[in-house]
């Protein structure tokens, strides 16, 4: 039997040994690191302004993506790193974006509650998820079967029941819900669907990250003016996950 | 006095069938690494062959006399580990996963991937124990074991080829692997050591291999065809496999393959359904699944490649690495009569007029179309028929992966000749892939200025013209000045399918940068400083960017700067070519494993045997050896590399003049080492001194006029210009087989610990000279490691004769 006198460090000991574990173990992330993030993005966006127009994180866009819950879209191994602001694996070759650049693309997306968006690779639901928290209607396609199951579940999970998701082929858009206000390719192509041009309004704004594979890639900004002519921008560079297959 | 033991012909035999077995691994491996990783990785095959023949040399020396007790039980154990590690071994590497995105957040995949690479090297560790073991104990017929080695490894070489073109890579590596057991019978043979026992195990490994899962060869996750067949509906549909690689064909209904690279903005084109082609794992193109209408078309006439068409309606087309023969479809379907695809895969020739040609039978109609195997390069230099357009597709990554890939389509040479064929009013054009800040166009533009004015063109700045499309550009290179209309008409053509002009003679900043936009006109400005009143100061005419690639340094897909290398490091945002990153980490590892795995244990024995092993080896000595070895070691491969360079490009026929370079050199420096047993074992120093003066005047043909001569035979068929380039390299490689078993024999005679010693720093030297060679020829050219590696050569016959005369001195 220990005495008093040893019983106590050892309750020390034990209690902050069980508190270290259940620090490392933890899959809920602190209010504080959500926070944290979000005002690093918007620092990062400001000091890009120059590049792509827009100077940090609008409220709305901020208080979306303060609201979706990004470490349920990301797989268990690593929702102690959602909070950073990096991309993540989330299997079959394919990652979650960067929250820089998941902001950024939102940002330039520049939709309005009530706006359609057609989105070419629904990956884990993130965007998706963002969009919809801004009061958008959401038309998502995923090509790969597992990550677009994967994804519609998390999206009922958490809430966000409203995002229209299938799975199959995103070329040809989503011809029965065009024309769209929006369109965001979150994958990369070698050239621009012609129908996803097609299905986006006069005036609309489609965002497609262009590269290479594993290194440095731009975004670049389509946009159809009132007479259809198209003129695309190159804004800042920007690393995503590559589209699968090959288009 | 007794009798000193005699290698049986059993054993040289034995030697030879296990060296043969050997290349032939290091062969497989780099055809696998190209399969499941990356073409790039050849160096770490060779890396890593040499790190086994190195770390061979210092097991022996470390435990050799137990060894050499047991010299028989030691051959064939090591010869059986061989013939088992090589399936094993592969395997295991291959159970190995590896993504590459993942290292931007984990270090420990690198640590795998490198140990999964290093399991690779104990085959070569094991056969080369063998050999090392054989020139310890036979240390007087060293000349004669390492001629055998050679010459079965040069036969190995030949033989694997042949192999390949009838066999699948893994049927060939269990063919490999049971050459190793033929060699451990041999071995058994030899000294008459438990032969029913050794055929019975050797039985039994075969026919375990017969009873398992063959190992089945994947892709890594992110090699192109594992992503295309992670898509849902993918199906693989068709598989050719050939000397040139392997091509399968996926097909995907459900989700459809759309390759339209270059696709106008403008155009609302449907695709044709399309199979996606694979090489190797790499994407390679699609065949468009033609339907009997023009629809089908008519994305053809939407792309960049399409504007030489729109403005000149070209006759006579040649389409230069055709592959599965898009750019015929597209020549046809817009009004060319004759076309001649150039394609260096027969496979993609295959697929396209075999296998597939329902899809589209236009591309193979004998009346319209001809198809030339060979490379671009040399059908451009042998062509007689003058062409009204030539179309070629550049390559290269954006990543900058393809920085120290030879590619003599792009060399200054290269367009030259591809200038030379243009009919009067013809034009070359060259597509690409774009990259910001400009790159590849940049210096094709450059390239282009150089070739005219070589030909005699006054102001090139009139006869060339660049457009951007969605990602890509188009160079364009006119036989004559272009004139006004023609002038017109690309800026009408230009505007209307939304493909920006970056460079045209007249045209102002108004005219750029206007559909396609960028922060800023980069394009133009490059061009206008390039060549026209435009500001020489442009941040992209940098000589790493700008300076046109030649035959004697074939990268004309490097664009960064060694000095650009510390700001990369500082802030990894920075764009650099990603070899460049990559290579020096190579370099450092070789150098690192070598110094581990080789010198270190090595250098113990210094203090473990002060009297026993290295007696009569004084630090001097040591010393001698080091760089006598180290040198012999940089500088063969050095040379080896180079004139295979030469001679691929003379023989087009990649693969096969790799194997008749690679095979002669092994096979005449065996003869040369088998020529120099017969030598006077006292006059090492003129032996190596004559050899080491055929060295220097084979270099000195290499330097001074082996890419001209051969230019000028080029037009030979391969079966007279596989023998030249025989004749050519066998006196070379026959001298150059002469400095390491002279030197080995001559400091052998001092002490015979002495030559696993040697044996450890040459494979070491050999490491590193791999890795190395390349970044040499980078900087400096083949011209430059040539220089460097002659120069070596000479060193060394300096160390070993200044060796010679301290012996003798010593002796007195």
């Amino acid at each position: 039997m220990l005495s008093p006198k040893r019983r106590v460090p050892l309750q020390v000991a034990i209690v902050g040994i069980l508190a270290l574990i259940s620090l490392v173990g933890r899959t809920e992330p602190l209010p504080s690191e959500r926070d944290a993030l979000w005002a690093e993005v918007d620092a990062q966006l400001r000091a890009l302004s120059g590049q792509i127009g827009i100077s940090g994180l609008s409220p709305e866009v901020h208080d979306a993506l303060s609201a979706v819950p990004r470490h349920q879209f990301v797989p268990s191994g690593q929702q102690a790193y959602a909070y950073e602001n990096r991309p993540l694996p989330i299997g079959h070759g394919q990652t979650i974006s960067q929250p820089l650049i998941v902001a950024a693309m939102t940002e330039l997306l520049d939709v309005e509650p009530g706006d359609r968006v057609f989105e070419l690779g629904t990956g884990s639901g993130y965007q998706a998820a963002v969009l919809a928290e801004l009061g958008v209607e959401v038309y998502s396609v995923e090509i790969v079967e597992a990550l677009g199951h994967r994804a519609r579940a998390t999206l009922d999970q958490t809430g966000y029941s409203n995002v229209n998701t299938r799975i199959g082929d995103g070329y040809d858009g989503w011809p029965e819900a065009a024309p769209f206000d929006a369109v965001i390719v979150t994958a990369a192509s070698d050239h621009i669907p012609p129908p996803l041009i097609r299905q986006l309004k006069p005036d609309g704004r489609l965002l497609i990250p262009v590269g290479n594979r594993y290194l440095t890639q731009k975004l670049v900004l389509l946009q159809r003016d009132q007479a259809g002519a198209i003129t695309t921008q190159e804004l800042l560079p920007v690393t995503f996950v590559p589209l699968t297959g090959r288009r | 006095m007794p009798r000193k033991p005699s290698a049986s012909p059993a054993l040289l035999l034995a030697v030879a069938v296990l060296a043969a077995a050997t290349i032939a691994y290091e062969l497989l491996l780099i055809r696998l690494f190209a399969l499941v990783h990356w073409h790039h990785m050849v160096g770490v095959a060779i890396g890593l062959a040499l790190l086994g023949y190195g770390a061979s040399g210092t097991f022996v020396a470390v435990i050799g006399d137990r060894l050499q007790r047991h010299f028989n039980a030691a051959f064939v154990v090591n010869a059986i580990a061989f013939s088992v590690g090589v399936p094993l071994c592969v395997a295991a590497a291959q159970s190995v996963t590896f993504d590459p995105q993942s290292v931007f957040w984990e270090i420990w995949p690198i640590g795998l991937l490198a140990a999964s690479f290093l399991i690779l090297a104990v085959p070569f560790f094991a056969a080369a124990t063998c050999i090392a073991l054989s020139l310890t104990r036979y240390a007087d017929q060293i000349p004669r074991i390492y001629g055998v080695d050679l010459i079965g490894a040069g036969i190995g070489a030949v033989l694997l080829v042949v192999l390949l073109s009838l066999l699948h890579p893994i049927q060939a590596l269990y063919g490999v692997a049971a050459t190793g057991l033929v060699a451990a019978l041999l071995g058994a043979l030899h000294g008459r050591w438990r032969r029913l026992p050794v055929l019975a195990v050797c039985v039994a490994v075969c026919a375990a291999w017969l009873n398992l899962e063959p190992i089945e060869v994947r892709p890594a996750a992110y090699k192109d065809l594992a992503r295309a067949l992670t898509v849902a509906g993918a199906e693989p549909v068709d598989s050719l496999t050939g000397i040139n690689g392997i091509v399968d064909v996926i097909d995907n209904r459900q989700v459809r393959f759309r390759e339209a690279p270059g696709l106008s903005l403008a155009s609302m084109a449907e695709l044709p359904h399309q199979l996606g082609v694979f090489v190797d794992g790499d994407a390679a193109g699609v065949i468009d699944l033609r339907q009997d209408n023009d629809a089908s078309d008519e994305y053809l006439a939407h792309l960049l490649s399409a504007v030489p068409y729109h403005l000149s309606r070209p006759e006579r087309v040649a389409v230069l690495n055709a592959g599965v023969a898009r750019g015929v479809a597209q020549a046809l379907a817009l009004g060319a009569r004759h076309v001649t695809a150039v394609e260096s895969n027969p496979l993609l020739e295959t697929l396209t007029c075999e296998r597939f040609i329902a899809a589209d039978p236009r591309r193979c109609d004998e009346q319209h179309v001809r198809w030339h195997i060979g490379a671009a390069r040399t059908f451009a230099a042998t062509e007689p028929m003058p062409f009204d357009l030539v179309l070629l597709q550049a390559s290269g990554d954006d990543a900058g992966l393809d920085a120290l890939q030879i590619d003599f389509d792009l060399t200054r040479e290269a367009v030259e000749s591809y200038l030379g064929v243009l009919a009067p009013g013809g034009m070359l054009a060259i597509e690409g892939r774009i990259r910001v800040p400009p790159r590849q166009s940049i210096r094709l533009l450059a390239t282009a200025r150089e070739a005219l004015l070589a030909s005699g063109a006054s102001a090139p700045g009139k006869r060339l013209a660049l457009l951007r499309g969605w990602q890509r550009y188009l160079l364009l290179v006119f036989e004559r000045p272009i004139d006004p209309p023609l002038s017109a008409r690309l800026r009408t053509l230009a505007a209307s399918r939304g493909f920006d002009l970056a460079w045209l003679r007249g045209i102002g900043p108004e005219e750029v940068n206007r559909f396609q936009r960028l922060p800023s006109p980069v394009y133009f400005d490059a061009a206008r400083a390039l060549l026209g009143p435009g500001s020489p100061d442009d941040p992209s005419l940098r000589p790493s960017t700008v300076r046109p690639a030649t035959d004697d340094r074939p990268y004309p897909h490097r664009f960064s700067a060694w000095s650009e290398l510390p700001g990369a490091i500082r802030s990894p945002g920075t764009r650099i070519d990603a070899a460049l990153l990559i290579a020096p980490v190579l370099l450092l590892l070789a150098l690192l494993a070598s110094v581990l795995l080789i010198l270190l244990p090595l250098a113990t024995l210094r203090w473990r045997h002060p009297k026993t092993q290295l007696a009569g080896s004084n630090r001097p000595v040591r010393w001698a050896v080091f760089g006598y070895f180290g040198l012999v070691g940089l500088a063969f491969l050095a040379i080896e590399v180079a004139w295979i360079l030469a001679l691929e490009l003379f023989l087009d026929e990649p693969v096969y003049a790799a194997a008749i370079v690679l095979g002669g050199f092994l096979i005449f420096a065996g003869l040369g080492s088998l020529f120099a047993q017969r030598l006077p074992e006292g006059r090492a120093g003129l032996t190596l001194g004559l050899a080491t003066t055929a060295i220097v005047a084979g270099g000195a043909l290499y330097l001074l006029s082996v890419h001209d001569w051969l230019a000028t035979i080029a037009s030979l068929g391969f079966g007279w210009k596989a023998p030249i380039a025989i004749g050519l390299l066998a006196p070379l490689a026959f001298a150059m087989g002469i400095p390491f078993p002279v030197g080995l024999r001559t400091f052998g005679a001092r002490s015979q610990a002495l030559i696993p010693w040697a044996w450890g720093i040459n494979g070491c030297a050999s490491v590193i000279s791999a890795v190395g060679a390349p970044l040499v020829a980078l900087e400096f050219g083949y011209s430059g490691l040539l220089g460097a590696a002659l120069a070596a050569y000479v060193a060394a016959t300096l160390i070993l004769i200044a060796h010679e005369r301290h012996r003798g001195d010593t002796t007195a």
